[in-house]
């Protein structure tokens, strides 16, 4: 785990605060595939947070045998994209459809970036901070 | 429902819709099926019809206000959705718990899980039709357990399913007099109607032949798509958080972790049926062990009013009937969360369905959808 953890930092760029990981967007695929090889095959959940100036994608993977968890998470500003890891983990696609739906947030080369949880015709991310909530029935759709 | 095209095979190609109000489908789930005769082609599944939005409501109101809703999250296992929530904020807080409400949290965790099973076997053994005389002979015993079991949580908590018993820093309700009789008695009895099912079922060519060698969920598969619990253990892996990261009061008690060979329905039926013996054995020796004590280290009152989380994030799960039921915590100090995030097991089992389903027979999809067990308020939230 330690070990795991000192390669993450020295060779993908990770940044350990308050003992939380975080990484850089762009590298997403390269320390998912990293974290596969080391064991880290068990994809636990992808999720995400609105800190209403950027917000975080948050991944949490575990290493099964070693029975360890990694929680990493990278930051998104508006309008930016993050590439899916769809390819390395086959649960991604469905998480990180709701993260769609929900936040907003665009995977790229995800295969069916569709509307998961909400009807297609719903307009807004209901989970972001801007979202209206106690409006009656005339935000709905 | 069209005619797409005739295929290279020479059949019909059909895109059949099924559910979302389909009585096999354990709620509201549909499925966008292409078939080629009998075998499926493609499957596209619709989820959502059940979204309540309880990941948003959870930002609005109190943690403590939010415990009781959780309890419709997971509709057959109640305590399971609380428990995690009441780890993350205890750990957040600082707040200890006493010996004695973590052995009644085990005992109402256990019941629970229970319960879950036999209807998971009561309605999946009436989707397998054929088999039993029609089906419905264990779906009435099983559920005429589980009310056996269910009378014990009113008895305790006054509600059968809802029970909103685990409060933070404890439990809210202390055991009745005559708990121990009640709870002996009906393990005493359910031991042997689990043997009763097992004859029924293991013996039943109809059923083996409905269920081996179906639905094959390779290990490396159900790692990926993040399938947990008795999926993931049907698989052959063997890993459960009550063994691999023992909280509350698990280390405490001796059992075993029940394991398929091949991942088919039948491997994924037949760990349930092994949990249930294991909870057995836990309930046991737990109800024999109950410290005495206090059942809570905080004033019901005064939680209500002061419970606030310190700022900071933890994600904390429990081995729920269906699998990793965990809650991912984002606090910024107020009494309210700032995000909820609800690992809900049965999302991630049934993310594995269009897999599953590639290649199987039309009339395999109940059999193949009721093993994954997926309960619809823990899948859409």
């Amino acid at each position: 785990m330690k070990e795991v953890i000192d390669k993450l930092k020295k060779d993908f760029g990770v940044q350990q605060k308050n003992g939380l990981l975080i990484f850089d967007r762009e590298r997403v695929n390269e320390i998912f595939k990293f974290l596969k090889e080391k064991g880290f095959g068990f994809l636990s959940f992808i999720t995400a947070v609105d800190y209403k100036e950027y917000m975080e994608v948050v991944y949490a993977v575990k290493n099964i045998p070693e029975k360890d968890i990694l929680i990493l998470k990278t930051m998104v500003k508006q309008n930016e994209e993050i590439e899916s890891i769809n390819d390395l983990y086959a649960g991604a696609n469905w998480m990180e459809r709701e993260i769609y739906d929900l936040f907003g947030i665009k995977f790229k080369n995800h295969p069916y970036l569709k509307r998961l949880l909400l009807p297609d015709d719903y307009k807004g991310h209901p989970l972001r901070k801007d979202f209206p909530i106690n409006t009656g029935y005339k935000n709905w759709r | 429902m069209e005619v797409q095209r005739i295929s290279e095979n020479g059949f019909e190609e059909l895109w059949v819709n099924m559910g979302p109000q389909h009585p096999a489908s354990h709620g509201v789930f549909r499925m966008q099926i292409k078939v080629e005769g009998e075998n499926i082609k493609e499957v596209i599944p619709h989820i959502g019809y059940l979204h309540r939005g309880v990941e948003k409501l959870g930002e609005t109101v109190n943690l403590v206000q939010f415990m009781p809703m959780l309890d419709r999250d997971d509709y057959l296992s109640a305590i399971s959705n609380e428990f995690p929530l009441a780890l993350a904020v205890e750990k957040l807080a600082g707040i200890e718990v006493p010996e004695k409400a973590e052995y009644l949290r085990v005992i109402s965790a256990e019941l629970m899980r229970i319960a879950s099973h036999l209807v998971f076997l009561g309605t999946f053994c009436l989707d397998m039709g054929g088999a039993l005389g029609g089906g419905t002979t264990i779906f009435l015993y099983t559920f005429r357990e589980r009310e056996k079991l269910l009378d014990i949580i009113e008895k305790w908590t006054g509600s059968r399913m809802h029970p909103n018993l685990i409060s933070f820093g404890g439990v809210r309700y202390d055991l009745y007099p005559e708990f121990d009789k009640d709870l002996k008695t009906f393990l005493d009895d359910f031991e042997k109607k689990i043997e009763e099912y097992e004859g029924m079922l293991g013996n039943n060519s109809i059923f083996l032949a409905r269920t081996k060698n179906v639905g094959i969920l390779p290990k490396e598969v159900a790692m990926g798509y993040g399938c947990s619990g008795p999926v993931l253990r049907g698989s052959g892996i063997k890993f459960d958080l009550r063994k691999a990261n023992p909280y509350s009061v698990y280390n405490k008690f001796e059992f075993e972790i029940p394991t398929g060979e091949n991942g088919d329905v039948y491997d994924r039926y037949k760990v349930r049926m092994e949990e249930m013996k294991q909870s057995v054995r836990i309930l046991r020796q737990a109800v024999d062990g109950i410290p005495e004590g206090p059942i809570s280290s905080q004033m019901p009152v005064k939680v209500a009013a002061a419970v606030k989380a310190p700022a900071g994030e933890i994600y904390s799960a429990v081995e729920s009937p269906r699998g990793e039921n965990g809650v991912y915590l984002v606090s910024d100090g107020k009494p309210t969360a700032y995000r909820l995030k609800l690992r809900t097991p049965s999302f991630y089992n049934l993310s594995a369905i269009p897999y599953l389903l590639k290649g199987a027979l039309i009339a395999d999809v109940v059999a193949i959808l009721g093993s994954l067990d997926p309960v619809f308020g823990d899948v859409d939230r």
